[in-house]
């Protein structure tokens, strides 16, 4: 720990938040860089390609079963004639959509509940916990099963149920974070100048939390997606016609041996996405850490 | 009026079924300005009965069984015991300020200084970011931190222990506190970084007349800058009197123990007094002179049951009858 900055190294900027802080020190890490960019390369790519493509998900053509990858088809076509690209585009706006949102819910619920009973600790902490794990013991598709039936059929019934799931584990990991943190004596300086807990769990608690909530965040996506492709499935996700990633690489995974392509091409989709997001939580785990500024 | 009056403290942990009884019937009284040492081991009692005051401990399993102590503000005495959460928490920070042991963790690592120094202002004193980043530079050039404008807006994990401590000390002393409660705060520090820190929040509680809780092993610092001292055993207190006092004529045995473990150099080359055992164990309080349950310690059966009261013996000198014989420096060394 250097007890004199050295002049010559720059100081930030005054009053530059926390979070413009951490775009910089994002912005100097090439993979995560790249990553971001080609993340939203794909989003793109699902989201404003369909209506470029001139096929719709659906367009079956009987005389073009099965069709090599060529120029009219860069992708190919499947078992119904189907243009496999359009059916990739909107696939993935499926995936995508489902692990942003699920996501999304996930954090939203699980940091809070996680973090407020970390902070309570004691009896209600251990209540909320508990609480936790009762959930966790309940099967989780009978879970599903149950809000689709009482909800009826949606595609974002569906987005919220997963992330209803997902929530006990980021729960569990921000509630062990916080009871170790809240020891710290920082929480007491806090404390000591008056602060009110809720402003202690959100200014101090949570940022110092949060490199373990973006990495967990970054493994939920891929999660979430291949739980949607289980369900879908089961008959309880997406439906057919409808494509998602994960019922595409299913049904290419069928077809290996005749059209490999069904296979790869989806599948190449899917994981670069998750190696994308996982770079992209790494380097993100670092932005948001003060200590990791060196150069 | 002192501008602190605490009469019988007692703190208690209810754990699993057992009750541990921290801090036993304290009294004592800070006036204004006035600096007070409380000296005595590792689990006498010192930090629970500070926290006690400022109520941050758990509760429960901490409980504060009984006592009142008063504190003068603006709006009239107030009983720190019986205040709201809402209360206490205006009281924290604004009328009692409070710097800890271990500056390493402190600070929160994930924030800038800017942020955690205005947080008290602004709350406090509702002021503007902008005046209370002023503010916060100024303290922190008062602590002794050069080129202030600028570092004020860098993190924690670039400042050393020692700077880190003046920091805090500006974050305390900048909402204008009446009274610090300093527990141990140089005990992580090595030794010509603690003269420095405490030469300065000397100084700085001086001229604002704040009154100072000191908390510390080190009965050197207790002598040097202590008005008073209150010397702590098994969360009771044995004796208090004036610093000076009390550090060339210490009347109670425990007292006269803590002197004798001080290393100086007329006693160079020679192997320290400590009495050998810990100090009793608080799940059963001492009915009697806690000190006889010290192994070595011998003395007669007068206060084996009944516990010895306070006794005065000079100006405000207040010793607790013991009659307690301390092991002879012999039987020690060769325990």
């Amino acid at each position: 720990m250097p007890e004199q900055v050295p002049p010559t190294e720059k100081l930030p900027p005054p009053g530059r938040s926390y979070w413009g802080d951490a775009w910089s020190r994002l912005a100097r890490n090439r993979l995560a860089l790249i990553s971001l960019w080609v993340l939203v390369g794909i989003t793109l790519f699902c989201v404003v390609g369909p209506w470029l493509r001139g096929y719709g998900f659906n367009d079956q053509d009987y005389a073009r079963v099965f069709a090599d990858p060529s120029g009219a088809f860069p992708f190919g076509t499947d078992d119904l004639g189907r243009d496999q690209m359009v059916r990739i585009m909107v696939g993935g706006r499926v995936s995508l959509g489902i692990g942003l949102t699920a996501t999304a819910v996930t954090l939203i619920i699980g940091v809070l509940y996680g973090a407020v009973a970390g902070y309570a600790g004691g009896r209600l902490g251990a209540l909320m916990m508990r609480l936790v794990d009762v959930l966790y013991a309940m099967p989780f598709t009978i879970f599903v099963i149950m809000l689709l039936t009482f909800f009826g059929r949606n595609m974002w019934l569906l987005f919220v149920a997963i992330g209803a799931v997902e929530w006990l584990t980021m729960a569990r990991m921000v509630y062990g974070q916080v009871r170790s943190l809240k020891e710290r004596d920082f929480v007491l300086a806090a404390r000591m100048l008056g602060q009110p807990w809720y402003r202690i769990v959100w200014r101090h608690l949570l940022p110092n939390v949060l490199g373990v909530i973006v990495v967990y965040a970054t493994l939920t996506v891929p999660s979430v997606i291949l739980l949607e492709s289980f369900l879908s499935f089961l008959g309880l996700g997406v439906q057919a016609p409808r494509p998602s990633w994960g019922s595409l690489i299913k049904f290419g995974a069928d077809q290996m041996t005749t059209s490999p392509h069904l296979l790869i091409i989806p599948a190449l989709f899917f994981s670069v996405t998750l190696f994308c997001l996982n770079f992209l939580g790494d380097g993100l785990r670092d932005a948001l850490d003060p200590q990791s500024r060196r150069d | 009026m002192p501008l602190l009056d605490v009469q019988g403290l007692t703190t208690r942990f209810a754990m699993r079924g057992e009750t541990v009884h921290a801090v036993e019937d304290v009294s004592f009284v800070l006036e204004e300005g006035e600096v007070l040492g409380v000296v005595g081991e590792s689990g006498s009692g010192k930090s629970v009965m500070a926290s006690s005051l400022l109520r941050l401990l758990p509760m429960p399993p901490a409980q504060i069984a009984a006592g009142q102590a008063l504190l003068q503000t603006e709006s009239g005495p107030l009983d720190l015991l019986q205040l709201s959460e809402r209360e206490i928490r205006r009281v924290r920070g604004r009328e009692i300020g409070m710097i800890f042991q271990d500056p390493m963790t402190s600070l929160n690592p994930y924030l800038r200084l800017s942020t955690q120094l205005t947080e008290g202002l602004r709350r406090h004193y509702g002021l503007s970011k902008r005046a209370a980043i002023e503010q916060a530079i100024e303290a922190l050039e008062r602590v002794g931190i050069s080129d202030a404008a600028k570092r004020i807006h860098s993190h924690p994990h670039e400042f050393s222990g020692g700077m880190r401590q003046r920091v805090m000390i500006a974050m305390m002393l900048l909402l204008q506190p009446r009274l610090l409660i300093a527990d141990e705060p140089t005990t992580a520090l090595d030794v010509t970084v603690q003269r420095q820190i405490l030469d300065q929040l000397g100084a700085l509680c001086r001229d604002a007349r704040t009154a100072v809780l000191l908390i510390t092993h080190d009965l050197g610092v207790v002598a040097q800058r202590c008005h008073r001292v209150m010397v702590m055993y098994a969360g009771q207190v044995m004796e208090i009197g004036p610093s000076q006092v009390i550090c060339e004529a210490p009347r109670h045995p425990y007292t006269q123990a803590l002197l004798r473990a001080r290393p100086s150099a007329s006693l160079r080359g020679q192997p320290l007094y400590a009495l050998p055992g810990n100090p009793p164990d608080l799940r059963e309080p001492p009915v009697g002179d806690p000190l006889l349950l010290r192994p070595g310690v011998t003395g007669g059966d007068r206060w084996r049951t009944e516990r010895p009261p306070l006794e005065q013996v000079g100006a405000g000198h207040w010793v607790r009858a013991s009659e307690a014989v301390l092991p002879a420096w012999e039987e020690v060394r060769d325990a």
